[in-house]
């Protein structure tokens, strides 16, 4: 018998092994000069009884991985869920591949053609039933998942930004609080993590972006941040304070009729881009674009508050973008890097609470949160 | 080994995406899958695998037309890692083309060695020479640092001057352009009946003519009759489907034959390890159909699909018996390729052409 191969697509500690040991062995029971192979379905060995002679175990292991993967493959084209597969040569060797779960396969090598209805039999009876069983709660390897085989363009692009803002989430809390990233919290990050590597291998995009929220949240739960802050409060209150603190700046060169007249330019250019954002322009006022105002009009018409969240950064920083634009019209670079230093000294004043919500570091399609490129 | 059909004018070759583990070989034919329009692509196949690495092939047939012939390549890639050597060969079983996809990170140079040496030695197991065999280099990862310069790399790995191209898999960089260039320069090979003469057996190509073709329908259509199937297809081992008859729920037999192909050169193989002797026949079983392969020729086999379990002292009288009818016809086909190329080689030189340049426009 080989002990198993630590790198196979599950492990079995050593009860497990005898036991699976011990069925292989009840499984050839009796059946004429039989052996057999479990291997993961990636082809390598997890455990062999009665080894034959004269066979390269490795070879014939890839070719029944190989073969089964086809098999599996040709199982789907015809519309079934799963195939088994026997090779038959006349009466001498016949080979019986059987899928185990959806982890394993078990080869096993006949000598005649006598014992096929029999070991079918016992695989579809308890014996097989157990074998599954085992093999079902065997123990993952402590290895990565290995990233998705897909190109990123076939992602759609809500759940790109899901997963982007996540790591970026993950990210910025590791850095600014490593002390209380535990081994626990880190395992189930890891988890969660493959969770999402297989959901979007598979395609399902539901659970990819039900396993990015539900570890968003339960991050938050952990690290007691979710509590106290919610957008409503922090997003306007922060874009009030870097309206305010523009408008002073712009006050001192353009005067405060054509102040008024520019802030309603800059808010209709922005909504014609995001109309859902900017639903009525009584946000515009003498003193600039109020922030609050802008935001409860537009929470009548999401019942979702961190959509709406999602939706309201980027408006309201394109807002913000025109106006430095209009400050390096006025005052040059020197001026608008001024601007850029201000407003980014706000948005570092309300970072715990940015951090809370899962914004904070955040900046890519879709959330751009005051990160304005030098143009 | 390409198969030229006279009945329904198609040209299927197969080229073969070929480098060690990691160096972009799948992420090459994702690229084309995505970027090439759905009309010039069919299904792509990558079998489910527990690590992210190749366990025996990935698939995918680019299809085109021109002239009224439709030119089908069928792209597998090998695996890479040394664990699937069984496997790797008899991918390259058969090849039209070979992509060769080196790794242009410094620190891989010694897997590419490895890996152009592995190639060689496999086609000269295979009884093929590699010099006559249509290859091209794509030195992949160009985007990363610490790669070998280019020229240095034509030294290390392209002894035969062969075309190369540097590219990243990942951006789609110098995919396309050799994937083209391979593409054509098997269309080339066989257009050319000196190069096809000197092949090895392997790799040669076939001709079927429309009354031929008929004769194999009319056969298979005997099969299903007498082994009370529903669809039976004749296959070869490299270059999938050659002829089908009878009617399943599920019409993709392209898909079909290829990992039929596939599924049965890894059964031969897997039977040659155990006792030195092919297997006769292979069985596979679903809830509701049950497919039944059998040997026909050196390069060539019948699968009859029945519903459920079928009468399999019924199906195996009817299989023999229409192996031996076969198997006759193909020896007869075969016999008369290399002279029929000859008839087809003008036309299709000028209808390659044609069929490239239509595709490049399409992409």
């Amino acid at each position: 018998m080989t002990s198993p191969d630590t790198n196979v697509g599950f492990v079995l500690d050593s009860a497990q092994q005898t036991r699976v040991a011990g069925l292989m062995e009840r499984i050839l029971d009796e059946l004429p000069q039989g052996y057999s192979v479990l291997i993961d379905r990636a082809g390598r060995i997890v455990n062999v009884c009665h080894e034959p002679v004269g066979v390269q175990l490795e070879a014939l292991s890839a070719l029944s991985a190989g073969c089964y993967a086809t098999t599996n493959e040709l199982a789907k084209v015809m519309g079934e869920e799963e195939y088994s597969l026997l090779f038959r040569q006349e009466d001498d060797n016949q080979v019986y591949v059987w899928p185990v779960a959806d982890r394993a396969l078990l080869v096993v090598l006949l000598k005649t053609s006598r014992g096929v209805e029999m070991l079918e039999e016992r695989l579809g009876g308890p014996m097989g039933r157990e074998l599954v069983a085992m093999v079902r709660t065997a123990k993952l390897p402590d290895r990565p998942t290995p990233p998705p085989r897909i190109v990123i363009e076939e992602i759609p692009y809500e759940v790109r930004t899901r997963t982007r803002n996540l790591t970026a989430l993950i990210t910025s809390l590791q850095t600014r609080m490593p002390e209380k990233f535990n081994d626990e919290i880190k395992r189930v990050l890891l988890k969660a993590r493959e969770e999402i590597i297989k959901s979007i291998t598979a395609q399902d995009w539901r659970r990819t972006m039900g396993v990015c929220e539900w570890c968003r949240q339960w991050l938050f739960g952990q690290l007691n941040l979710s509590a106290t802050v919610e957008p409503r409060k922090i997003l306007p209150r922060l874009y009030i304070e870097v309206f305010s603190y523009l408008h002073g700046v712009l006050t001192g060169f353009i005067s405060s009729e054509r102040l008024t007249d520019l802030y309603r330019k800059t808010y209709t250019i922005v909504a014609k881009r995001r109309p859902w954002v900017c639903l009525s322009d009584s946000c515009v006022t003498a003193d600039g674009i109020d922030a609050r105002i802008l935001w409860e009009r537009a929470a009548e018409q999401y019942s979702d508050i961190m959509q709406l969240a999602r939706e309201f950064v980027p408006a309201v920083d394109e807002m913000v973008r025109e106006l430095v634009r209009v400050v390096y019209v006025g005052r040059g670079g020197e001026g608008r890097n001024r601007v850029l230093q201000g407003a980014k000294e706000i948005l570092a004043r309300y970072r715990n609470e940015l951090l809370a919500l899962g914004l904070e570091g955040v900046a890519g399609e879709g959330w751009l949160l005051l990160n304005i490129k030098s143009e | 080994m390409a198969i030229l059909q006279e009945a329904t004018k198609e040209v299927t070759c197969k080229i073969v995406y070929h480098g060690a583990g990691m160096c972009g070989k799948t992420t090459s034919l994702m690229y084309l899958n995505h970027h090439l329009p759905k009309s010039q692509r069919g299904r792509f196949i990558t079998l489910e695998t527990p690590t992210e690495r190749t366990l025996y092939f990935d698939f995918l047939p680019v299809i085109t037309e021109a002239r009224g012939y439709k030119f089908r390549y069928l792209l597998f890639t090998t695996p890479g890692q040394d664990y699937y050597e069984a496997t790797r060969k008899l991918i390259l079983k058969g090849a039209d083309g070979i992509v060769l996809v080196v790794d242009s990170q410094r620190n891989r140079l010694t897997e590419n060695h490895s890996s152009v040496e592995i190639l060689e030695k496999t086609l000269y197991e295979l009884g093929q020479h590699p010099d006559l065999m249509p290859r091209v280099f794509q030195y992949n990862k160009r985007d990363l640092t610490d790669i070998v310069p280019l020229e240095e790399a034509e030294r290390l790995f392209n002894s035969r001057h062969a075309l190369s191209f540097p590219a990243v898999a990942r951006t789609g960089q110098g995919v396309y352009e050799t994937f083209l260039t391979i593409a054509k320069m098997a269309l080339s090979k066989l257009t050319s009946p000196e190069g096809e003469s000197r092949m090895g057996d392997m790799f040669k190509s076939t001709v079927i003519t429309a009354d031929e073709s008929m004769k194999f329908k009319l056969n298979l259509a005997r099969l299903n009759e007498e082994a009370g199937a529903a669809a039976s297809l004749l296959v070869d081992e490299s270059s999938g489907l050659i002829s089908h008859r009878g009617e399943i729920p599920m019409k993709d037999y392209e898909t079909l034959g290829a990992l039929l192909a596939c599924n049965f050169t890894a059964a031969q193989e897997l039977s040659f390890n155990i006792s030195h002797l092919g297997f006769t026949g292979i069985l596979q079983r679903g809830a509701k159909w049950s497919l039944t392969a059998s040997r026909v020729d050196l390069r060539r086999f019948l699968v009859v699909i029945t519903e459920g379990y079928g009468d399999q002292r019924r199906l195996r009288n009817a299989l023999g018996y229409s192996r031996g009818i076969l198997a006759a016809q193909l020896h007869q086909v075969d016999s008369m390729s290399p002279s029929r190329l000859r008839r087809f080689g003008e036309l299709f030189s000028s209808v390659s052409h044609v069929a490239i340049s239509d595709m490049a426009g399409g992409a």
